[in-house]
């Protein structure tokens, strides 16, 4: 069974809370923040957090195919709750991303 | 054989046309003594000579065909037209890091590209290529960035490709800058420097290996003031080559620092992953394509490059969608390794050149490739074209570029378009040459020996020996026998051969302004963000 949408919210959220202390980022970090707007983060952040997060999954995900359909529209940017939504619509229903899941929390 | 400890120091774009006369001169007294005193000779790099493949051939022994690595970017398949940035999962070969971990060594690694994600091995790893908001990801064990926090003078903005002080070669600089922009790098060497002597210190490893890549950095920038002057430089030149040389003696006195740490049973090792030499104009590989008919923009009216120097480090990845792909049979994806790609004819390319039309179509635009020429001059632009068979072999051969050149000044082409293939541009700028450096020394090794005929594909079998570690036959470089003083126990029992079935990479000169690549990310706004992957308009 693959990890919930909310264990996968978990997970982001505390990496994204971990990772915000070293850039001094002190705003909430929610489902509604977004990468670019709020974090002030450049593409290439994302790029690696894209790479982190396939790490931890053990799977591919086609964050291009994500970042070609954010770059179209009026305001490109990401929500981190778009961005669980993403993960979780293509986490592979096998088990793997699962098991990584839980041996995270 | 027991391992002696084994250090590698990187040194990114060094080229003995300026070490050498850095060392004759005084700024480098440490290395000219170790020079004098070691083993020393060109290290021929692979094709292309460029940072990500070059450096991930040192550390595997293997050239970009077997180990999947040709250039920043990767395609997603042979057949798509799609890129995306390499990482180390990219990498499919065995690294000098994973091969010393399965015989239970430890290794400490800095700074190389294609590290993360950061191999899980007994050491310490920091990544080199990383933007500075996500070093602590890169960190191998996790909590290794909480210690580099605590080091005095810790910046992580300046430790990582921060990207305002980077973009500044790309956009243009005034003299006063030039000289602040070394100073950043010095800044940063000397923190890679004190993480490097604090984990020797603290944590000793077999292995310990560091890319300093200012080295890289500011021969892009400032060749005209780093290697020797032709002509008096004025004022404002002397001034940011005397920061240069600043430069030079402060990595000079943290190279003896380091060596000294190591003590005097160690092997070191200097390397680096090319050499360098002068630009002096860009070559618009897709605008040529463009007029000799083999590609056509989507938009006629695309933005037309008016600048030489403008590469179009920006506009990756946007090529998927500024191309007519109906009609484009050949492209150039990338300004960083001087390729260029054929497209197959296939369901997303239904204009693209057919099975059996591929040979005969190469065959010609290699040939004009070879004839085209600066219209102002007259002088051919491409100097060679090697074909993918020419010059790679493995199973991720079908990645490479079609086509590579090497052009006439030895610089890098654009991929923008432009009613110009070619223009000079107004000022020398330093780029990649194949001829790099090699200086060793350590028990067994010779002393004030040079040697000829050197590759870069050899360092990781001389590492490995140096570790004690048998080397692994699919590598294909070989240990450099000549290196070793016959009669120490230390040397190689037999003189081993190169493997007959195994060519060295045949020549390359495609260089790459490494710090473009991760551009003005502090000035854009919320779209250019984006942007910058060529993701949006």
């Amino acid at each position: 069974m693959k990890a919930s949408r909310d264990q996968i919210m978990s997970d982001v959220l505390g990496l994204l809370r971990k990772l915000s202390d070293d850039w001094e980022y002190t705003g909430e970090i929610t489902p509604q923040t977004r990468f670019f707007a709020d974090m002030g983060l450049g593409s290439l952040d994302v790029v690696i957090l894209g790479t982190a997060v396939q790490e931890h999954y053990k799977q591919v995900f086609p964050f291009v195919e994500l970042f070609a359909q954010v770059g179209q529209r009026a305001l490109p940017d990401i929500p981190v709750g778009e961005w669980v939504d993403f993960i979780h619509q293509h986490l592979a229903d096998d088990g793997a991303g699962a098991a990584a899941a839980r041996g995270a929390r | 054989m027991t391992p002696r400890r084994t250090v590698l120091l990187g040194l990114d774009g060094a080229t003995f046309a300026v070490l050498d006369p850095l060392m004759r001169d005084g700024v480098m007294p440490f290395l000219a003594d170790f020079v004098s005193t070691g083993v020393r000779g060109d290290l021929q790099s692979v094709i292309p000579a460029l940072t990500p493949p070059a450096w991930t051939s040192l550390t595997t022994g293997r050239s970009p065909g077997h180990h999947g690595i040709f250039d920043f970017f990767c395609k997603e398949s042979a057949e798509s037209h799609h890129i995306r940035i390499a990482t180390a999962r990219d990498v499919h070969a065995e690294t000098i890091w994973t091969l010393a971990d399965r015989h239970g060594l430890r290794t400490t690694a800095l700074n190389f590209p294609l590290m993360f994600p950061a191999p899980r091995i007994r050491g310490c790893v920091v990544p080199g290529w990383m933007p500075w908001r996500q070093m602590r990801l890169g960190c191998h064990p996790p909590e290794l960035y909480d210690r580099l926090k605590q080091l005095p003078g810790f910046n992580a903005r300046e430790l990582a490709m921060d990207i305002t002080p980077e973009a500044k070669p790309v956009q243009g600089m005034r003299p006063e800058e030039y000289e602040e922009w070394v100073v950043v790098h010095i800044r940063r060497e000397q923190q890679w420097g004190r993480i490097l002597q604090t984990l020797m210190r603290e944590e000793p490893s077999d292995l310990t290996a560091i890319v300093f890549d200012g080295v890289d950095r500011i021969q892009h920038l400032c060749w005209r003031y780093v290697a020797p002057p032709d002509e008096p430089l004025s004022p404002a030149g002397e001034r940011i080559r005397q920061r240069c040389l600043e430069y030079f003696r402060e990595l000079d006195r943290m190279l003896a620092d380091v060596v000294a740490l190591a003590g005097p049973e160690a092997t070191i090792v200097f390397a680096s992953d090319h050499g360098f030499g002068p630009q002096t104009g860009t070559f618009f590989a897709n605008a040529w394509l463009e007029k000799q008919g083999h590609l056509a923009w989507a938009d006629p009216d695309v933005p037309r490059a008016s600048e030489p120097e403008a590469l179009g480090i920006e506009q990756l990845a946007r090529h998927s969608y500024l191309l007519d792909w109906e009609k484009t049979r050949a492209y150039a994806p990338t300004p960083s390794s001087n390729g260029v790609h054929i497209v197959r004819r296939g369901p997303e390319h239904p204009g693209g050149v057919g099975d059996d039309e591929y040979e005969g179509f190469r065959r010609r635009l290699a040939d004009e490739l070879r004839g085209a020429t600066d219209p102002a001059s007259g002088r051919r632009i491409v100097s060679r074209v090697w074909t993918r068979d020419e010059v790679f072999d493995g199973p991720f051969k079908s990645l490479a570029a079609d086509l590579t050149l090497e052009l006439a000044d030895g610089g890098l082409v654009s991929i923008l378009a432009s009613d110009a293939p070619f223009m000079s541009r107004a000022e020398t700028s330093g780029t990649h040459r194949r001829n790099g450096i090699f200086i060793a020394r350590g028990p067994g090794l010779e002393r004030g020996l040079r040697l000829a005929g050197l590759s870069i594909l050899d360092v990781a079998p001389l590492l490995l020996h140096s570790l004690g570690l048998e080397i692994p036959a699919e590598m294909e470089g070989t240990l450099p026998a000549g290196a070793f003083d016959p009669a120490s126990p230390h040397a190689p029992t037999a003189r081993p051969a190169r493997p007959a079935a195994v060519a060295h990479p045949q020549a390359v000169a495609t260089p790459v302004t490494e710090e473009a690549l991760f551009t003005r990310e502090d000035e854009l706004t919320l779209a250019q963000r984006l942007r910058d992957l060529g993701y949006i308009d």
